[in-house]
């Protein structure tokens, strides 16, 4: 192999990295819902924001979980209300509505906020509602998820 | 003994080794010959192509788009059947003029739904992807110059790269240019004034060489005036620095420039109505200043995506992955109008439409007409296309 071509593979690779990032959605949504703090990489890091919070399978894809499910609704009311609305405007229109799409009795937004998974049953925060509550309520409640200022870094950035 | 072509490649070395930047532009200019220039614009994530060019006349579109379609009345008409989404007015006047052509019906055979396998195969013009060099990589191999094509922006893509070497990226035009370390312009002065002997001293005089003619490229950069206002963000500043570097006359044949954010699988028309209004104020700018320089009739724009989107929408208010789709060319040198039959959207394939024109039939005359080069050659095969040059 030439040095030539060992220098160009060599950049590809690095290059590479790019196509691990999150996908387009979740780069716009974990800053959105606070959950990149204190991860200088989270943009590379799919822990930040599983798949599973909107996807039933952990690779994505179809099916959606209730949230995702959910999520799809609103753009849907949106559009046939007239109102073209982007990714970020419609999280916030969802977690302002107060909505409980798994089911579990913690609405979407207290979820987002104790770090569970608003779209699994199964993962649900340990407290208490009430006291949940509170606190949600005490640190600006659903606004706090607000969509970003045009061209700003948005609310998400704690 | 060291040939031509091996001295380019160790020219090419010379300069990704010293900042990765493209200092032989100049020298181009007299190795690639021809005064047209070629810009190619890549619409990142699968444009959706019927609410480019919409087919306002026809019942399934609206039937397909409850919630999505560009109403009858907002549609910028072009023909009694197609008009141009709303975002796209900027354009209206290269339209009017006759300097804007659309290719309807694009695709490729046994079409792949997957943004990077599509995109290879747009890249490299090969469906069955068994080429990993790009089309305009295997121009420049074509050309025998590694400087005649460059990538505006960070990342090179697929098409840009030749079998053994890549074609440069150049971020902006304002860095294009080498910067030593304060207190190192001596010892690396130093190093150029030692003798060396082959390869070394090929690699010192590519270094000497790429110094004296980005000098050059830096004079007539800075000595561009933009002829135009251009609107604000990343795509418009890729465009004059498109322009800068057209007007600086390094002689480049292909600059490529990418817009991305396409793939609207939610929420479509808020995210791809801004999106084309982003590319027709970035190329209306554009052609405004090349006609103010004087250049405009040197330069033809085509662009693409990936693939179209489906003809249904989703239950996202958006649309998924489909395969064929629109591509547009802008210039004096185009033959203005709708190239080719729209798609009948009553007659899918698994939900998409039916392909009529193979992409590297529009690649091909771009080659043969617009550049003069052997499309045949740097394409692999014979392929016709739409007739969109004038």
């Amino acid at each position: 192999m030439s040095a030539a071509r060992r220098v160009t593979l060599a950049l590809a690779a690095l290059l590479g990295g790019a196509a691990l990032a999150l996908p387009k959605y979740r780069l716009q949504a974990a800053p959105q819902l606070h959950l990149t703090g204190g991860n200088d990489l989270w943009q590379l890091d799919r822990r930040v924001m599983p798949c599973t919070y909107c996807h039933v399978r952990e690779s994505g894809g179809a099916p959606w979980n209730p949230f995702g499910q959910a999520i799809q609704a609103t753009f849907r009311r949106e559009a046939q209300a007239g109102r073209a609305v982007k990714f970020p405007q419609a999280l916030s229109v969802l977690l302002e509505s107060n909505g409980d799409a798994d089911g579990d009795g913690y609405p979407d937004a207290l979820e987002v906020f104790a770090r569970t998974l608003p779209g699994d049953p199964a993962s649900r925060p340990e407290r208490p509602v009430a006291d949940l509550q509170a606190e949600f309520g005490a640190a600006g409640g659903a606004a706090q998820f607000a969509p970003p200022a045009p061209g700003g870094k948005g609310a998400g950035n704690k | 003994m060291t040939n031509r072509r091996d001295f380019l490649k160790l020219s090419a070395l010379a300069a990704a080794a010293t900042t990765g930047m493209p200092g032989f532009l100049a020298r181009a200019a007299a190795q690639a010959g021809g005064s047209r220039t070629l810009v190619v614009i890549q619409l990142t994530g699968g444009n959706d192509g019927l609410n480019t060019l919409v087919p306002y006349s026809n019942g399934a579109y609206y039937a397909a788009r409850p919630t999505i379609a560009i109403p009858k009345k907002d549609v910028l008409t072009l023909t009694p059947d197609l008009g141009m989404h709303p975002a796209l007015r900027p354009l209206m006047g290269l339209w009017d003029g006759g300097r804007m052509a659309w290719m309807e019906n694009v695709g490729y055979p046994n079409p792949n739904r997957s943004h990077f396998a599509s995109m290879a195969i747009w890249h490299t013009a090969d469906p069955s992807q068994a080429q990993s060099d790009g089309w305009i990589g295997r121009l420049a191999e074509s050309i025998g110059d590694p400087f005649c094509a460059s990538n505006i922006g960070a990342a090179t893509p697929q098409a840009l790269r030749a079998s053994e070497f890549s074609l440069p990226s150049i971020d902006t035009v304002e860095q294009f240019q080498l910067k030593l370390p304060q207190g190192l312009g001596g010892a690396f002065g130093d190093m150029l004034d030692a003798a060396r002997s082959g390869e070394a001293a090929f690699l010192t005089q590519a270094t000497r060489q790429m110094m004296k003619n980005t000098a050059r490229v830096q004079g007539g950069a800075q000595r561009y005036r933009a002829g135009a206002t251009y609107p604000d963000g990343r795509f418009a500043a890729q465009l004059r620095d498109t322009a800068r570097l057209i007007a600086a006359g390094v002689g480049q044949r292909v600059l490529y420039v990418s817009l991305g954010g396409f793939d609207t699988h939610a929420g479509q028309r808020a995210d791809q109505d801004e999106l084309l209004g982003t590319l027709a104020s970035g190329l209306a700018a554009f052609h405004a200043d090349l006609e103010r320089q004087g250049l405009a009739e040197n330069v033809v724009v085509m662009g693409f995506s990936e693939f179209g989107r489906r003809v249904a929408e989703n239950g996202s208010a958006g649309t998924d992955h489909g395969k064929g789709s629109v591509m547009f060319a802008l210039g004096s040198g185009v033959r203005g109008g709708v190239h080719g039959s729209s798609p009948d959207l009553e007659d899918l394939s698994d939900g998409d439409i039916k392909y009529r024109q193979d992409f590297r039939g529009v690649y091909a005359e771009a080659l043969s007409g617009w550049l003069g080069l052997n499309a045949r050659e740097i394409l692999n095969g014979d392929f016709s296309g739409p007739g969109w040059l004038a």
